[in-house]
């Protein structure tokens, strides 16, 4: 079976069956288009410990039927067993493996993605919570004096 | 890396996950997240309803500001009147729905609000692709309704004038009590409106012999005091109108002030119907009842008599039953039901045999019956409920849990033999139990295996006391019990609160939920003194009625912060 090498920010060198990284239409579009086929493929934005996790979503989803070409709307939790443990990680984490798919522009991977922030952000009960979950940083904070001006006009108008 | 650095193409799609509660919170965490703001433009829908226009008027302020002009909607959702600012700004869209909420303005409407009412509605009626009109009104609108009732009356009335301007709208939902039907008869032939539903109307009748002349498809008069006489007209128009859909349930549950609304039937009503339809095109049909003595057995059956004669291929007929001949014929025809929930009031062997039996052929979500005396008869049931592939809450009631302190006629041990083998099996995340003598037991067989996370004990009138609160907390907190609510009822002292707060003692317990009406203020002082002392972080909510003095001032003084508790009210 043919396959695509790649090399990572770290310098870390990945043959991979064509068929598996070809869920990346960037992959895809490089080898197709360019006749890439055997020198690695050099990722300037995915760290090898980012690319292992983007190869375990590829391995789940190696037989799925292509993507239709409108997203289909789901419900923010609504996804299979296996990507919601490939999504337990931390924010950290989470965040290079959504800016990895984007770049490699693998639409289910980054809806999952995406979807598990949005789902994170509700489970916050407040936004102190959200602020530590994702590391949003202090001078970024809007101050109490603001908040409370905002909760203050809300109440006004709760009466 | 920080939330804040993801790119605005990623905040994009996040944001179409999020409600607006969710962005609101958002908001109030750092100052980039107007980015998010920005990102609705990549929702396909945006709803700048009531809520974001009068409570979150800062959030509104800053949504003003985006240019909204160029941007895509496939929906849009307006609040008249307030909304004129979105109206002048509408962007182009697939759909516009407008829902016609009175608004609640501190200074009031009689300070020439009705002048903001007019624009917007000369506004709106420039807006011609409206697809959806909804004329509503929040649910906390229901104890002050008088003073906003001019205005809505005055909003409808225009609408009906205009019903022509707009030839994309295909839905109108009014749930008004005030509004006048003859204007709509008039104009409803001459529009493309294909779904009509009204909540809480009179004078209805008005309609019945226009709708064969328009392209109605689906038809709801719910909560429209209908009787059996008008029953009996629509029965003789049937024939000629073109609806597949007819409903005549009711729409508003627990509302008990609007009880005098409800569509009452009875036999003679249902019976002429149901010997209309197989001459019409209905194909679902819903007659759900409030009253559940009123249609007998008789009813019900002519209503399935119909089935093979006609196109009917869903029928909604009573969802609570009492009655055990309607119950068996209910039972038996599972198949041809449309419920998603179902309350039963029989204690019958025949009918849980049946039921049992039949299940599978249901459309059920959830399933309400009473403990049965003879709890062993439940078996087969539970069994069925367990396989069963849409059933996920199943709430079980009665006075066999025990009434006003006497003992149970079910004991907790008898309860445990039977609902022990199944309650590691049923698929649920939540389950529903009366009586805390039966809860606290029953918790005792909930094991890891067990979906079972979220708790809702009701308590049976039971005598409650110090030590079978402190078993229920002690059994909680060996489960795996994510969250506790306890409903109703119970008239809670201080002492009791004081042990329910020693719930937080649980390991995983994460939200405790505890609704108490009447309850006291000492009661409050006492649950967050208690929360105090131990330095809570897990969050608490009690929900009480609005009879309670300022609850939430008193809990959030003690406390301080308003991250430890939050403290809603019921409005009803």
């Amino acid at each position: 079976m043919a396959s695509v090498k790649l090399t990572t920010s770290d310098d870390k060198e990945y043959t991979l069956d064509r068929e598996l990284i070809f869920q990346s239409n960037l992959i895809k579009n490089m080898v197709t288009d360019l006749d890439v086929f055997d020198a690695p493929i050099p990722l300037p934005n995915v760290t090898s410990s980012t690319l292992d996790i983007v190869i375990k979503y590829l391995k789940i989803h190696k037989d799925d039927p292509p993507p239709p070409d409108k997203p289909i709307e789901k419900a923010v939790d609504d996804m299979i067993d296996e990507d919601k443990e490939l999504m337990k990680l931390e924010f950290n984490i989470m965040a290079d493996v959504i800016l990895a798919a984007n770049y490699l522009d693998i639409p289910g991977l980054l809806d999952i993605g995406c979807r598990t922030v949005a789902w994170h952000i509700k489970q916050c009960k407040d936004y102190h919570e959200i602020r530590e979950k994702f590391n949003i940083p202090k001078e970024l904070w809007r101050s109490e004096e603001e908040i409370a001006e905002m909760k203050k006009e809300l109440n006004g108008i709760l009466g | 890396m920080d939330l804040t650095t993801l790119p605005l193409d990623i905040h994009h799609i996040i944001a179409q996950y999020l409600k607006l509660k969710d962005i609101r919170r958002l908001s109030f965490t750092c100052k980039f997240l107007y980015q998010f703001y920005t990102s609705l433009r990549q929702l396909g829908k945006l709803g700048v309803g009531w809520p974001i226009a009068s409570h979150y008027s800062r959030f509104y302020r800053q949504l003003k500001g985006i240019n909204v002009r160029g941007f895509k909607f496939k929906e849009v959702v307006l609040a008249m009147p307030l909304q004129k600012e979105m109206f002048t700004n509408l962007p182009p869209t697939d759909s516009i729905t407008v829902a016609v909420w009175p608004i609640e303005d501190p200074k009031g409407y009689s300070q020439g609000n009705l002048e903001i009412e007019k624009t917007g509605f000369e506004l709106m009626s420039s807006c011609k692709n409206i697809r959806k009109i909804v004329i509503n009104y929040p649910d906390w609108i229901y104890e002050s309704m008088s003073r906003f009732r001019c205005v809505n009356i005055s909003i409808a009335k225009r609408i009906f004038e205009n019903l022509t301007v707009w030839k994309n709208l295909k839905i109108l939902e009014l749930a008004r009590e005030d509004i006048e039907y003859s204007p709509l008869a008039k104009l409803l032939p001459m529009t493309n409106v294909t779904e009509l539903k009204i909540g809480l109307g009179t004078g209805v009748c008005v309609l019945f012999p226009i709708i064969e002349f328009t392209k109605l498809k689906s038809l709801t008069l719910a909560d429209c005091k209908l009787v059996d006489a008008d029953l009996t007209q629509i029965a003789g128009f049937l024939e000629k109108w073109k609806i597949d859909k007819l409903s005549l349930g009711y729409a508003v549950s627990d509302k008990r002030m609007w009880d005098d609304y409800y569509n009452r039937f009875t036999d003679v009503g249902v019976i002429k119907l149901a010997e209309s339809i197989p001459k019409s095109k209905i194909k679902e049909l819903d007659l759900t009842t409030r009253y559940t003595n009123d249609l007998s057995f008789i009813a019900v059956k002519a209503v399935f008599d119909a089935v093979p004669k006609s196109n009917l291929v869903s029928i909604a007929l009573i969802n609570r039953i009492n009655n055990v001949q309607t119950g068996l014929q209910i039972a038996r025809n599972l198949k041809y039901l449309d419920y998603k929930k179902l309350k039963i009031d029989l204690d019958n062997e025949e009918f849980y045999n049946l039921l049992a039996k039949n299940i599978k052929y249901s459309k059920l979500r959830k399933l309400r019956f009473v403990l049965p005396k003879a709890v062993s008869r439940l078996s087969a049931l539970l069994m069925a409920i367990s396989r069963h592939p849409t059933i996920k809450k199943i709430n079980i009631k009665g006075e066999n849990f025990g009434l006003m302190g006497s003992p149970p006629i079910v004991s907790p041990e008898e309860y445990c033999q039977v609902f022990s083998p199944y309650v590691n099996i049923l698929p649920f995340n939540k389950f529903y139990i009366d009586g805390i003598h039966h809860a606290s037991m029953l918790i005792k067989h909930i094991n890891k295996d067990s979906t079972i996370k979220v708790l809702t004990i009701s308590p049976a009138c039971e005598r409650v006391t110090e030590d079978l609160l402190k078993e229920l907390a002690k059994n909680i907190a060996n489960s795996n019990i994510k969250e506790i609510y306890i409903l109703y009822g119970i008239k809670w002292q201080s002492a009791e609160f004081g042990t329910i707060a020693e719930f937080f003692n649980c390991a995983t317990l994460e939200l405790i939920d505890i609704s108490a009406e009447g309850i006291s203020r000492t009661g409050f002082i006492c649950l967050a003194e208690k929360l105090k002392q131990k330095s809570l972080t897990r969050q608490v909510r009690v929900a009480v009625s609005g009879t309670s003095q300022d609850p939430e001032k008193i809990v959030n003084k003690i406390l301080g912060t308003e991250s430890l508790i939050s403290i809603y009210s019921n409005h009803y």
